[in-house]
């Protein structure tokens, strides 16, 4: 094979990236110091307690002297990401925690860690504090009240256990539908399928973005968009988990078909068969136990998901929890939560089980 | 009977048994489908109604990403101290809900009630732990974190146990023969085994935190999700839509950083596999 023609350009762009991660480190440090800074001492450019405020020179300083840093630490060959990014092979001379690789781990986690505590507001205190607050709600969820099991509450115009009839459904629905339309998706986004040609790249990327984006925002949010879309009701949660799966098993399932073998693609391919047939004869049957596990993952997500949908109107027994909840009724909270669990439970075990016979 | 009517008889009784199952599957599909009135066809005679809401992918009001970006970071961090303070107990969790550490008739107590608290914990939703921990500490991040620190320990116990238990024995007994103590052989022979796939599965509950991290302000669990909830319900797309595009940006980068790192950890940074095109 021809060697590619080293030009400078893909050079520099082999270092930009180490370097930007070198940047972005030191700016890190730079915004834990600020805040650190502004969380302790009050000085006369913080206007609220622990929020990063700086003069209008600090920002320009800062963003000055971390790109500094970021060229120094190369220079001197301390640098993060050349360690992180290129494969350089070094023998280790010193144990890993006191090289600067290691060093810095620490202090980043450190750091964050500090930060985090402070900027979650994590108050052991409060909890102990606030603890005889909370007896009723123990007594409540220990002393489940079943009357509404299966006996109608009228309030609710349904029952506990029907309304987890709809749950169970809302899943099974999602799951089935998006496991269906997942299918094809999952080949359009898997670059050995669709890295052939300019035209079917295109398409890759396409798939690719659309089901990357969709999966990045969680049911419950596309569960508002189909309440306002369709109304209120188990029909848009069963929508909301559809296209959150489709877009999730999607992307699972490209990446299984991206690992598939060669060799009975090669085998296909030499009996002289098309595009097509290579994909239905080759792949298709290697794929199909993954994908079935997929499902049955899927589905077990699925239903715990539906449980908690009905908060932004998407139906369900999370309805019910929700309004006894508002209701400070923890007895009968107590009833759905342990309906909830045990639900779950069992198909998180039959789930496993059949996806250990499968794979 | 000859083998081939054997093979017919088999191959008729697979062939009623498949149309069973999938005859089952079907029906149960067209029940639910009546059942929660799943209707394809609102979608598009209903599309009127979220005109709105396209119409402000359009003209996205700019004017919070300031302030969106700053609870980006605060809902970062909530994940992280979730995960972080989860790690040391799921550890130590982890080796009391493993059968094969746990031999004497004591242990195995221990063991079952790790395991069940573990699965009970973990079947009930962080949003429902973060109504809990509302009631406890009030609203804001703390509840949040708690919430989802409480679903990580049970969550990562049961993943890290399980992992314990599929260890490979060899190393085990041979550190046991030479008469070494329980903690001995825990250090020797099942941290060793077990080090990379934890690293693994802390990432992946990582991922899974900052997913949950976004939507646990619904309830009141602070972070992203609590500002974009809030904006959802005044009507005002522009700054929603803004706000689910940082959304998407953060977990679509945590997404891909922890997924290549995982990737990293369980090759042990050697060469991926060919990669090849159709």
């Amino acid at each position: 094979m021809k060697k590619p023609k080293k030009s400078t350009f893909p050079d520099l762009l082999g270092r930009a990236k180490p370097f930007l991660l070198d940047w972005l480190i030191w700016s890190y440090f730079a915004y834990t110091t600020i805040f650190l800074l502004n969380s302790y001492w009050y000085t006369q450019y913080v206007d609220w307690y622990g929020t990063l405020t700086l003069p209008p020179w600090g920002w320009i300083l800062t963003v000055l002297g971390t790109f500094s840093c970021a060229l120094a630490s190369e220079y001197f060959g301390l640098s993060i990401g050349l360690k992180a990014l290129t494969d350089q092979e070094t023998p280790p001379t010193k144990p890993w925690l006191i090289t600067n690789w290691g060093l810095t781990s620490i202090f980043l986690v450190v750091f964050t860690f500090w930060v985090g505590w402070l900027t979650t507001d994590i108050n052991l205190g409060i909890i102990i504090r606030r603890a005889p607050k909370t007896i009723g709600l123990w007594h409540g969820l220990s002393h489940p009240n079943f009357a509404h099991l299966i006996e109608i509450d009228p309030e609710m115009e349904g029952s506990i256990l029907g309304s987890l009839v709809n749950t169970l459904f809302m899943a099974y629905l999602a799951t089935l539908i998006g496991g269906v339309l997942a299918a094809p998706l999952g080949f359009l986004g898997a670059r050995n399928i669709m890295g052939g040609s300019w035209f079917r790249r295109v398409f890759f990327y396409l798939t690719r973005a659309f089901f990357n984006v969709v999966r990045s925002v969680e049911s419950l949010i596309w569960a508002i968009v189909f309440a306002i879309w369709i109304g209120f009701g188990p029909a848009a949660g069963a929508f909301a988990l559809l296209i959150h799966s489709m877009a999730a098993l999607a992307k699972l399932f490209s990446e299984q078909v991206e690992a598939i073998d060669k060799g009975p693609i090669e085998a296909v391919q030499s009996t002289g068969a098309s595009f097509w047939q290579t994909i239905r004869y080759g792949a298709v049957p290697q794929v199909i136990p993954q994908y079935m596990a997929f499902l049955l993952y899927r589905l077990d997500i699925n239903v715990r998901m539906a449980t908690v949908i009905a908060l932004v109107g998407g139906g369900g027994i999370g309805r019910f929890f929700f309004y006894y909840k508002d209701q400070l009724d923890w007895e009968q909270v107590g009833a759905v939560t342990i309906v909830i669990a045990i639900v779950v439970w069992i198909l998180d075990y039959i789930s496993g089980k059949a996806r250990e016979k499968i794979v | 009977m000859t083998d081939e009517d054997k093979i017919k008889e088999r191959s008729s009784w697979y062939f009623w048994r498949n149309l069973t199952i999938v005859a089952f599957f079907l029906g149960l599909f067209v029940v639910a489908l009546f059942r929660l009135n799943f209707d394809p066809r609102l979608l598009v005679t209903n599309f009127r109604s979220t005109l709105k809401l396209w119409g402000a992918f359009a003209s996205p009001d700019w004017s919070v990403l300031g302030e969106g970006a700053q609870l980006l970071v605060k809902t970062l961090y909530m994940a992280f101290m979730a995960t972080a303070l989860a790690l040391p107990f799921a550890i130590v969790l982890s080796f009391l809900g493993a059968k094969n550490l746990m031999n004497s008739p004591v242990a195995q107590v221990i063991y079952t009630f790790v395991r069940g608290f573990a699965s009970v914990i973990r079947s009930i939703q962080p949003i429902i732990w973060a109504i809990i921990f509302i009631v406890w500490v009030r609203t804001g991040p703390f509840p949040g974190v708690l919430a989802l620190w409480v679903h990580s320990v049970a969550d990562m116990t049961k993943l890290f146990s399980e992992r314990v238990e599929s260890i490979d024995p060899g190393p085990l007994e041979a550190i046991e023969a030479t008469g070494a103590g329980k903690l001995l052989v825990l250090v020797y022979a099942v941290i060793p085994q077990i080090i990379n796939p934890y690293l693994s599965f802390t990432l992946y509950r990582l991922d899974i935190n900052v997913r949950m991290a976004t939507i646990i302000g619904i309830v009141g669990g602070g972070g992203i999700g609590m500002r974009l909830y809030s904006y959802i319900n005044k009507w005002n797309f522009p700054k929603a839509v803004v706000m689910t595009m940082l959304i998407v940006i953060m977990v679509w980068g945590i997404d891909y950083l922890s997924s290549r790192l995982r990737e990293r950890i369980e090759t042990g940074g050697g060469e991926r596999s060919e990669k090849f095109t159709i």
